[in-house]
């Protein structure tokens, strides 16, 4: 099995402003994800977590260490040094974050926002509308929602489209924060099922989670973290 | 110099000053300048050396303090002013070989009636109260070549149903709109001959929440839609993260930071930019 990430000697820490204050985010991290392979992480609030997965994400600058990610367009690259456009183009082509939140227009209705997510892949039109009423059935959310503009969404509802329009990619990676926090068991189980779906597909995964019934059943590998770093590679 | 690869737009080394500069000053030595302003001669340095490339269909945002010389970027772009001095290259305009800021007067009304559209934070600047709606972008579409008058008010009318205005006010003068549909018909007008680039400069600045909301939403649409490329400027960091890919942060005239938006606004490497984050999240 290859990789399709390895991060190496991973440091992150905030120099607050103002002043010399500095915060650890994670301190010499190493991690490898296979492909096809769901990782979870673990650990307490504030150990640092999202920082591993913002710095995949490259929305935090990490200060050092190399973040190789195997892409099927760029061959393998460092994401900790890549350039902005590559980036960008990584993220519409493939890889996924999803977050606890969904952050949205205001008014863009749950069928645009899966939709944009599908023409920023050059499909044409028709085709999209298709594939776009297929992934919300397929999701179980209303039909009578489709049009609606999400702010209203309940929080599996808005969880649920946020996995859709990550899904929609059918990204290589997807980098999930705590997607199952707040919501409540029927939810979490129908989650659980689309991840699941997802890596059969070929999807990689590494999610954060608090949950470690809910890792058990999916997550080949559960890390741990405390204190910015890695303690423990495997927990099952 | 060129294009760079992928850009539709690249930028070096733009400098627009306002005075003549002196020896003191004409290398933007620090050690003689107030900011952006030489004491000595005068001068102002409003845009001073700035380089940047956009990129086909993304939309870059523009972010910086009042009097950072956002503005005077896109004036100049759009050549309402006369650069100072560096190079500009348009990728759809002989093939980006040509910097655009030497070209003649007429080669550069070419350029702005076929590959520029600009909406001004100030609908006085980009409309003329006294036409209609439809007049307006019939103006821009005679501009741009425009010679049959069915052909071009069937094209007005469906830019402004595009941007949202009823079909019964397409003839009152936008004098007589509110501010967020008068930023609606800018649009239309700066749309009404498919530039490939777009400049908008603090457009939904003034405009309450729910008008916002909609001219983001149309800008959003035309990005989706059309992939037109977009500058925007804004003082609002919530507009530039709902809208731009990529964001730089200016500084009395110079680029502070750039990066990806979300990485600017979570993690912003630049003193100036931290406290900008601080002080308007
Ligand atoms: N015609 C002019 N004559 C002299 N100085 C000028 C002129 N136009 C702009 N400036 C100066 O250039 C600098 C940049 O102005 P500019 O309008 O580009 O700022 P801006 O970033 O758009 O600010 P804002 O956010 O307030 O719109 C300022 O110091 C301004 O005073
Ligand atoms: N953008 C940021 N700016 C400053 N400090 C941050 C930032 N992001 C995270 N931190 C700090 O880094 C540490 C780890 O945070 P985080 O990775 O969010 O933890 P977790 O996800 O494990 O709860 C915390 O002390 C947090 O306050
Ligand atoms: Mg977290
Ligand atoms: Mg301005
Ligand atoms: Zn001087």
């Amino acid at each position: 099995m290859g990789e399709v990430l390895k991060v190496s000697g991973l440091n992150k820490h905030f120099a607050l402003f103002p002043g010399p204050k500095v915060l650890v985010g994670c301190q010499d991290v190493h991690l490898v994800l296979g492909r096809g392979e769901f990782v979870g992480i673990t650990g307490r609030s504030g150990s640092g977590k999202s920082t591993i997965l913002k710095c995949i994400y490259r929305t935090y600058l990490p200060q050092s260490g190399h973040i190789w990610y195997d892409s099927a367009r760029f061959g393998s690259l460092d994401l900790a040094k890549a350039s902005e456009r590559r980036i960008a183009h990584l993220r519409r082509q493939e890889i996924g974050y999803v977050s606890q939140f969904l952050s949205v227009l205001p008014r863009i209705t749950a069928r645009e926002i899966v939709e944009s997510a599908m023409l920023d892949d050059g499909l044409d039109l028709p085709q999209v509308r298709q594939a776009t009423e297929k992934l919300l059935a397929h999701f179980e959310l209303d039909c009578s929602l489709w049009d609606v503009f999400p702010q209203t969404f309940s929080g599996g509802e808005k969880l649920r489209l946020n996995i859709a329009r990550a899904m929609a990619k059918k990204p290589r990676l997807l980098l999930l924060d705590e997607p199952t926090a707040s919501l409540d068991h029927e939810s979490k189980a129908r989650v659980k099922e689309l991840l699941v779906k997802l890596k059969t597909e070929g999807t990689s995964l590494l999610g954060i989670f608090h949950d470690l019934e809910f890792m058990d059943g999916v997550c080949d590998r559960v890390l741990a973290m405390s204190a910015g770093r890695l303690t423990a590679q495997n927990l099952r | 110099m060129e294009t760079n690869e992928g850009a539709v737009l690249s930028l070096q080394n733009f400098r627009k000053q306002f005075g003549s500069g002196c020896e003191k000053c004409a290398d933007l030595d620090e050690r003689h300048l107030q900011r952006n302003y030489c004491p000595n001669c005068r001068t102002t340095y409003a845009c001073a050396d700035l380089s940047l490339d956009l990129y086909g269909g993304e939309i870059l945002g523009v972010v910086g303090e009042s009097g950072s010389g956002k503005s005077t970027l896109l004036r100049c772009l759009y050549f309402d002013e006369e650069a100072s001095s560096g190079e500009a290259f348009l990728q759809g305009y002989k093939s980006g070989q040509v910097n655009i800021f030497t070209e003649t007067g007429q080669q550069k009304r070419y350029i702005r009636n076929y590959h520029l559209g600009m909406v001004y934070q100030n609908p006085y600047m980009g409309l003329r109260m006294s036409f209609s709606s439809i007049g307006n972008i019939a103006e821009k579409l005679i501009a741009a070549g425009g010679r049959s008058v069915d052909a071009m008010t069937g094209r007005a009318a469906s830019l402004l149903h595009k941007v949202d205005i009823p079909p019964y006010r397409f003839l009152e003068t936008p004098a007589t709109f509110s501010g967020g549909m008068q930023q609606r018909v800018q649009i239309a007008k700066a749309l009404s001959n498919n530039p490939p680039i777009l400049l908008l400069d603090e457009i939904t600045t003034g405009l309450d929440l729910s008008v916002q909301a909609k001219v983001l939403d149309l800008i959003k649409g035309i990005q989706r839609e059309l992939r037109i490329s977009m500058l925007v400027v804004s003082h609002d960091l919530a507009v530039i993260r709902m809208l731009a890919e990529r964001t730089i942060v200016m500084l009395d005239g110079k680029i502070v930071e750039q990066g990806l938006t979300d990485q600017v606004l979570e993690d912003p490497q630049h003193p100036y930019t931290q406290k900008l984050v601080q002080s308007l999240l």
